[in-house]
């Protein structure tokens, strides 16, 4: 049986920056429209300490707040493997560990799993605050509902990976 | 010897554009040192300003991804001070296991993922995979992993925890995961000092450098304190009223931050694993103690770099420690236990707990059910100026060296301190691999 991680990243005390886990506490209500054999994770700001939640998986959605420098509110999924993070790694303080960071150790210690999806949606304001731009909160019902296709889509590739 | 320098390390850590270190030289004269730094978490006070009491623990436990179970903490006890709430003796044990486990949690975060690569000369994690000390690596991961699976078990997640309550607990475990639990706990310890063995071989590369200051740690007449204790100073000894800790946190502005800095009986002092280790190692458990001796680390130690082994130290206390708390709770029976109702709706509370980077203070007036005023005093914010203190005293020391080992000289200083000051947004920023 293949395991499904459904990660949402991000601080809901600063603005935007909370998209991934308002997304998550979304789907979190669809769950049980999903397979059984998804878990929804609140990452929060765990950096380094969400390591040891990939190894769990053999298919991972990552959903954050991303600077792609696309319009305001759009969402994209990307392949992980495509993206690289133009932050400084973790090399001065454990507060600096971006998710691609993690991703990259976990990978090099042969944890990671292969397919790990980063849906990224394209903020407005990450100041202090505890309110979703309106551009993006308008669209919260938008962003579950293709989020919600794309991980069934993943799911019925891989029945179809396990049929053939 | 005469040098002209200039060393500008933006991003000590990723908040845009801040938490620098700036020197200049001319003629081998400091013309500029500082430790430039933004502040943050005062924004999250304000937030908490209108909230009913049982929210102010899930907000501020998003203050920081490292420290949330130690924000939670402080949280709940300055509420529950408020509203007159006592918890019960087996919740005191849990909570003790919940800090026990952040703890560790961040110590081999910190020692592991940081300080490790810096004394192999690796700069960071990653060259030590496929490198002869790839097997320390797996065993600071597997340390790790155990760490971050205990504080899952008794919080219900690794980071922003959920089953810490006013009044107690929303969920408890039962007596064979605890069990388990301590079975891991014992290979951990056995772990933990094959690791420390594979440090000592290189702790002569931390850099031997000293500064006389103040440290100031949460004191216990029964334990080695991270939940409960007086505030006490190796200058000044304890301070019982807890209510006075402003008079001993004293914070003050100073050009280049707009974070504050703090002081209390001299010009800087210092919070954290070493200041704990300083006020209170006699009361370590015997595993950590005969750690400290491995490193040659005795109290009273002025070397802010000894603070990654003072962390190691207190990785093997917790672990020991939460050992036999678990005895003490699976001795005593599990009992089903629901959070303790509060008596009050209104009052000024202070919880005062030890995180992993020093002693945090979260202050709350509640009125009515609501918080009316809240002050929240942060760790990093009181290492800022012992930070820019060492720096003053340690550039003149190192000031020969080629300006490559000067920049990794200072960039160690800080990170011994593993300032928290960026970890409260964690938005992606990228590029694509193939533009």
């Amino acid at each position: 049986m293949k395991r499904i991680g459904v990660i949402g990243i991000g601080n809901p005390l600063r603005k935007d920056d909370g998209i991934g886990i308002k997304i998550l506490e979304h789907l979190i209500l669809k769950k049980n429209d999903l397979s059984d054999d998804i878990e929804f994770i609140d990452g929060g700001t765990g950096g380094m300490n969400l390591l040891h939640q990939l190894i769990k998986f053999d298919i991972i959605f990552i959903i954050d707040a991303v600077n792609f420098n696309k319009k305001i509110g759009d969402m994209e999924v990307f392949d992980a493997k495509n993206l690289e993070s133009i932050k400084p790694s973790i090399t001065k303080s454990t507060h600096c560990a971006d998710f691609l960071s993690v991703i990259e150790v976990s990978k090099r210690l042969g944890e990671a799993p292969d397919k790990i999806f980063i849906i990224g949606i394209q903020p407005s304001d990450i100041s202090f605050g505890n309110n979703i731009s309106p551009e993006l909160e308008n669209k919260v019902p938008i962003y579950v509902e293709k989020i919600f296709l794309e991980i069934k889509k993943q799911i019925s590739n891989l029945s179809d990976d396990l049929s053939n | 010897m005469s040098k002209d320098l200039s060393i500008n390390l933006h991003h000590i850590t990723r908040v845009e554009g801040h938490g620098n270190i700036v020197l200049d030289t001319k003629n081998g004269k400091i013309e500029k040192l500082q430790w430039q730094i933004p502040e943050a978490p005062r924004f999250f006070e304000a937030m908490l300003k209108g909230r009913h009491y049982d929210e102010l623990r899930p907000i501020t436990s998003r203050i920081c991804g490292i420290c949330s179970i130690g924000h939670s903490l402080a949280s709940l006890k300055a509420t529950e001070d408020a509203l007159g709430v006592e918890i019960s003796k087996q919740s005191a044990l849990f909570r003790r296991l919940a800090i026990n486990g952040e703890n560790m949690q961040s110590h081999i975060l910190h020692v592991g993922y940081l300080a490790v690569p810096d004394l192999f000369g690796v700069g960071s994690v990653f060259p030590l995979v496929g490198s002869k000390n790839e097997g320390a690596l797996k065993k600071i991961v597997k340390l790790h992993r155990i760490s971050n699976e205990m504080s899952d078990l008794i919080c219900g997640r690794t980071t922003h925890p959920i089953r810490l309550q006013v009044g107690g607990f929303s969920l408890l475990p039962n007596k064979k995961q605890l069990v388990k639990l301590k079975d891991d706990l014992q290979v951990a310890l056995k772990t933990s000092q094959e690791v420390a063995e594979v440090v000592s071989t290189v702790a002569e590369n931390f850099p031997n450098f000293s500064r006389e200051t103040e440290y100031i740690a949460l004191k216990s007449d029964s334990e080695y304190a991270f939940y409960d204790g007086e505030i006490a100073s190796t200058d000044t000894g304890i301070h019982s009223d807890p209510k006075k800790y402003e008079s001993i946190m004293k914070e003050y502005i100073v050009p280049q931050s707009t974070a504050k800095y703090a002081r209390h009986n001299r010009e800087s002092y210092m919070v954290g694993a070493l200041a704990r280790f300083n006020l209170n190692s006699s009361q370590l458990h015997p595993n950590a103690k005969e750690l400290a001796k491995m490193f040659n680390l005795e109290a009273i130690n002025f070397n802010p770099f000894m603070n990654n082994v003072a962390q190691l130290v207190e990785f093997v206390h917790n672990i020991e420690d939460s050992i036999l708390l678990i005895d003490k709770l699976t001795n005593n029976g599990l009992k089903p236990e629901k959070p303790v109702k509060v008596k009050n709706t209104s009052g000024r509370g202070i919880g005062i707990v030890e995180v992993p980077r020093g002693i945090l203070v979260h202050d709350y007036t509640i009125k009515n059910k609501k918080c009316v005023k809240a002050n929240c005093v942060i760790p990093t914010n009181q290492n800022h100026a012992n930070i820019q203190k060492d720096m003053e005293e340690f550039v003149p020391q190192i000031i020969d060296k080629p300006k490559e080992k000067i920049e990794l000289n200072l960039e160690m200083l800080v990170r011994a301190y593993d300032p928290c000051i960026s970890c409260s947004t964690h938005y992606l920023d990228v590029k694509f691999v193939n533009s």
